[in-house]
Order: structure tokens, then sequence, then C-alpha cells
């Protein structure tokens, strides 16, 4: 019953060219055909059979009738990686670790992997990418970056390719120190004040320009300007501060200097930051002098406006 | 003591136990002897350790799936019976559907079976012949299964979005990545077009089954029970939702074509021993006469 269904199917069915069909196929004998043998035919079967094992062209890449097989063949050989290195997990963790193994393995697992920008990217891979086929390259990356650590070799070299070039040079933040005499040393600027501070620990003097702090200074606030940043962290007799303070006016001086003594204080003690930051004394304001301009009286004042 | 020997001296059934039968076996048919420790009488029901080593675990190991070793049963067993709701039905699908129940239609598996044997042939003769197979599958789900597919029967596939054009505007689709030819680059590239296509999703690939009839090229496509089959040269009249189902038949074409490629390598080799054997031939023997 299901034969006689199928060939009333099939001649319903049947629209484009039929292949011949085979049911059993003879490995030792050439290709069986339906067809009687006769010396007429005997040329045109053989001719047959040379065509079929004749040499057809085809395209290289697996991914060719996507019309993106580079992207794709990208794709399909990262997720290969990840499939390859994912495995073996179980056995990793039945492992006994030792805790020797623990004191190595905190220190370098910081590595945060910056990947190449979209620009970039498709430049290195000489592919044009959109912004979604950057996104799905680097989510692969991502996940090969997710690995158990020690990385396997083949796929750190494979993510070093992807990683942004200006991204070594941004982990190298170089820090400041004290010199061998103890001082640490830092710039504070305010309007067209510009002053250099010494801080190094000692009894809670402070000189400028020579001068002592009230000789220097006249006025009350310039003075509490000045030990602003040694009052709000409690250090007001423990840094003694040299400081050197050219240009501006007196409250411009003394603002300069509360800001660099702010950041030289964070040289002797950077967990004073929070702090300071609450206080003030580390944000370098920013305000100057505006210029005047063309058809007005100042930098905003206008002049009188006349009706006629 | 030998096993062997055991089993032809207590030859008793034993009910089935837990575990290898032979070992327990083995333990079962030793005679109860009276021994003075409780700890002696343990021991003696452990087996030796050269009767564990003679003893093989004969656990069945999986045949993997092609179209000689099909049955209803791994088809059932896949799901691929499991057509759509009534409601939503193809009334073209009517030769192929078994029956109703729980609201969905139920595909007539011994149709499936045949079909799918069917379409095996057909790759495994394009393959044979040298021909482009493509597998297309776009869904998410079923995208890594159409590429391994790809892989194994080494052809090409489709699984991401079928770009309208692929076959119809070939130039600007798929010339547009193709590297120019070295000699002469003003000339647009070559490009390629599949001898067959296999589509997992037919439902979602109206543009891609059309640019096919329009190049005359055959199509093999999983048509379940809201899909008219006549629209695809073989259709496999099948489940296209569950993956397992979809995987089954993803492998069982890609092995057929996979045996066509590896038929068509023997022809070639054979083809290449008999020219060459019947080159000595002539030199061997009819090289003289030319000389004279």
């Amino acid at each position: 019953m299901a034969s006689t269904l199928l060939r009333g199917t099939l001649s319903a069915f049947s629209r484009a060219a039929i292949v011949h069909t085979t049911s059993k196929v003879n490995l030792l004998a050439p290709i069986a055909c339906r067809t009687i043998r006769n010396a007429s035919t005997y040329s045109a079967a053989t001719n047959s059979q040379e065509d079929m094992l004749a040499y057809r062209e085809k395209p290289d890449s697996l991914s060719y009738f996507t019309g993106n097989y580079k992207y794709n063949d990208l794709l399909i050989e990262l997720n290969a990686m990840y499939k390859l290195h994912n495995k073996p997990q179980q056995q990793a963790s039945t492992a006994a670790v030792l805790p020797s193994d623990l004191a190595s393995e905190a220190e370098p697992s910081n590595q945060v992997y910056t990947w190449k920008l979209r620009d970039k990217m498709s430049e290195f891979l000489g592919i044009p990418l959109t912004t979604s086929q950057w996104r799905k390259i680097v989510t692969q990356l991502n996940m090969l970056a997710s690995l158990p650590k020690p990385l396997p070799v083949q796929v750190e070299s494979e993510l070093s390719k992807y990683t942004r070039f200006d991204s070594a040079q941004q982990t190298q933040i170089k820090r400041k120190e004290l010199d061998d005499l103890g001082r640490s040393f830092a710039v504070g600027r305010r309007k067209e004040s510009s002053a250099r501070c010494y801080v190094v620990e000692g009894e809670g003097k402070i000189m400028v320009n020579g001068q002592e702090l009230g000789a220097y200074f006249n006025r009350l606030v310039d003075r509490e300007e000045v030990t602003w940043p040694f009052e709000c962290t409690s250090t007001l007799g423990k840094f003694n501060a040299w400081i050197v303070v050219e240009g501006g006016g007196s409250t411009g001086q003394a603002q300069a200097i509360k800001l660099g003594l702010g950041k030289a204080l964070l040289v002797h003690d950077p967990e004073l930051k929070p702090t300071l930051r609450k206080a003030g004394c580390v944000t370098r304001d920013p305000r100057v002098v505006e210029r005047k301009k063309e058809g007005q009286k100042g930098a905003r004042a206008k002049y009188t406006w006349v009706k006629r | 003591m030998s096993l062997a020997l055991l089993r032809t001296a207590c030859r008793r059934t034993v009910t089935p136990v837990v575990g290898n039968s032979l070992v327990w076996r083995s333990i079962a048919t030793q005679p109860t002897r009276n021994l003075a420790s409780k700890d002696e009488q343990l021991e003696s029901l452990i087996p030796s350790k050269e009767d564990l080593k003679s003893v093989k675990l004969s656990r069945p190991v999986p045949q993997a799936v092609n179209s000689y070793n099909l049955t209803i049963s791994k088809l059932l067993a896949a799901g691929l019976h499991l057509g759509h709701s009534t409601s939503l039905w193809n009334p073209a699908t009517l030769p192929f559907i078994f029956g109703t129940r729980a609201g969905i239609s139920i595909i007539n598996l011994e149709h499936t079976l045949v079909y799918l044997r069917r379409a095996c042939n057909v790759v495994r003769e394009v393959a044979q012949r040298g021909g482009t197979v493509l597998f297309v599958g776009t869904r998410p789900e079923i995208s890594e299964l159409t590429i391994d597919a790809a892989r194994t029967a080494e052809g090409y596939h489709v699984s991401g979005k079928w770009t309208p054009g692929t076959l119809t505007n070939a130039h600007q689709v798929l010339g547009r990545h193709a590297t120019p030819d070295p000699q002469d680059p003003g000339r647009p590239p070559k490009t390629y077009k599949p001898d067959i296509m296999i589509l997992f999703n037919p439902l979602e690939n109206d543009i891609a089954i059309a640019e096919a009839q329009l190049n005359n090229i055959p199509t093999i496509a999983i048509t379940d029970s809201d899909y008219d089959p006549r629209r695809v040269t073989y259709p496999i009249p099948a489940n296209d939702d569950s993956i397992r189902g979809v995987e089954l038949v993803a492998k069982v074409l890609a092995a057929s074509a996979r045996e066509g490629v590896i038929k068509r390598k023997q022809l070639m080799d054979r083809k290449e021993k008999s020219m060459k054997a019947s080159r000595d031939y002539r030199n061997q023997y009819e090289g003289g006469r030319s000389s004279n």
C-alpha cells in the first residue's frame, strides 16, 4: 500500500528532472544503468562515466554561499576553538589544589582584554564589518577569554591578535614616589598662579617663597586655604611644606598651593584620596578669565543698547 | 577457580541481578563453605582478580545512523512524527498525515522513511558526480548542526540568513567578496551555483526555494504538516521543529553525501590506475614500433 501511494505521489510531485537512483550499489562494478547495453551504447556509457568523473571547479570556503564567507568562516573557527578547549573542565576540577598553587595563581589573573575597535578590526581582518558583526566577533572573543586560566597557548596567541594596541601602554600607570630625602613633589595651579610644593614628614612648618605663612599671606582666608589639606585629614603637625608660588594674585596663589599640597599629600598616603576629594583639594579648578569679544564691552557685558 | 568451570559445574538460572551478570553468577553459584570466621566467609564472596579481568562488559556500542540502518522507531524517538496544529495544516500534506491527536497532525513515518531514503539516494548520486551540496538551516538553534552537516558532507552551508539574490544576483552578492583575477582585474569574478539544496526550514526560506526554481536546482526539504510539499523537488514529510529530529535528518543526509564523495574518490583512483597501466603497456610494447 505504501508503494502504490509512493508511485502516485511521485507522479504528482515530479516537476524537475529526477536523478536516476539505484537501490543497490555494487562497489566493485561500475554504476549499473537500467538501459540495455548494446555495442552502440557502450561508447555512450563510458563517455557518461568519464563525464561523471570530470573535474568540476568548486568554491574554496565552506561558507561561500552566505555571501560573506570570510566573516562566517572566522566565527566558525572561533566557535570551534572554544568548543575544543571548553571540554576538559571535569579533569581539572578533580586534581588536588595545593596552597602554593593558589598563591601563584592569585597574581596574574587580572588580565583584562580590550579588543580592537570596529574600524581597526575590519582593517586587520580585511573584511568590512558592521557594528553588529563586530559585536558578534567580540562576543566570541570574550567567550574564549573566559576559559579557565591558564589559557592554552593556541587560544592566547589567537586572542593577542585582536587586542587593542594602546591597552598595553595604559596598564603601566606610573606611580609617584618619594625621593631619597623623603620628599614628595606636586604642582598645583589656579587662574594664573602655579605652586610647586614639597611635602616631607616633620613638625608642621610651612614656608612659602622663603617666608613664613603668616608673613606671606596677609589675609586669614588665604592662610586657612593653605592649611586646609592638612586640617581636613588631621595631619597638621605631621608634615613640613616648602612651597614656591608664582603668578596671579593672593587668592589664586593660595588656592594653587591648596591643590599642590593635596596632590603631594596623596603621594605620602594614597588612602586619603576620598577625604581630600570631599574637601575639594584634589580637583583643579578650571575657571579662568574669559576673553573679551569684539562688539562687546567685555566677555559678557554688551554696549548700551540703543533703540534707534 | 576458573569461570568456565563454575558455569559448567553449577548450571542453573539465576534471577537477573544488578551489575555484571557473569561476575554475580560466579558468586551465587559458589558452594557455601563451613568456615570458622565471618571474615573468611565474606572474603569468599569477593570474586578473584582473574575472574574480574576475564569478564567483558557487553554494553551495546551505539551505531552511527545512516540511510541503511534507519528504522521507524528511530524516527519516532527523534519526534519526527509530530506535525503542527490541525488548524494550521496545509491540505496538500493529506497523503502524509497518519491522523490527528491532541490537536496536532501526526505524520505517517512509513512515508517519512521512504522519502528520506530517496533523498539520501539523490544526495549520494549528486555527490558522486562531484556536485555541490548546499545545506540551508537559518534558525539559530539549527545553525550549528547545519555547519557540521556541511563539513561532514564536504559541501557548503548557509546557517545565518539567506541573502536574497545569492543565485539570481550572484555577481553582486557572491562576487563582491571574491578576489579579483590577478591577470585580468577588470573582469567580474567567477561565481558558483549549488547542484542541490537541502533546506531544514523551508517555511522561512521562500526566497531560497524561489531562486532554486529559477535556476533549475533541485531542492530537498523537511516539509511539515503546514507546508505544501509540492513546492520542493524531494520533500521529506517530517517535523521541522524538534532539534533532535532535524539533527537526525541532517546527519543521515550528510552521511550519504559523504558516501558519494568517497565513492567518487575510489572511482577516480581506479580510473587513474587503469590509465597508468594502459600507458605503461603502450610504452612497453608499442614504444619500440614507433622508433622503427
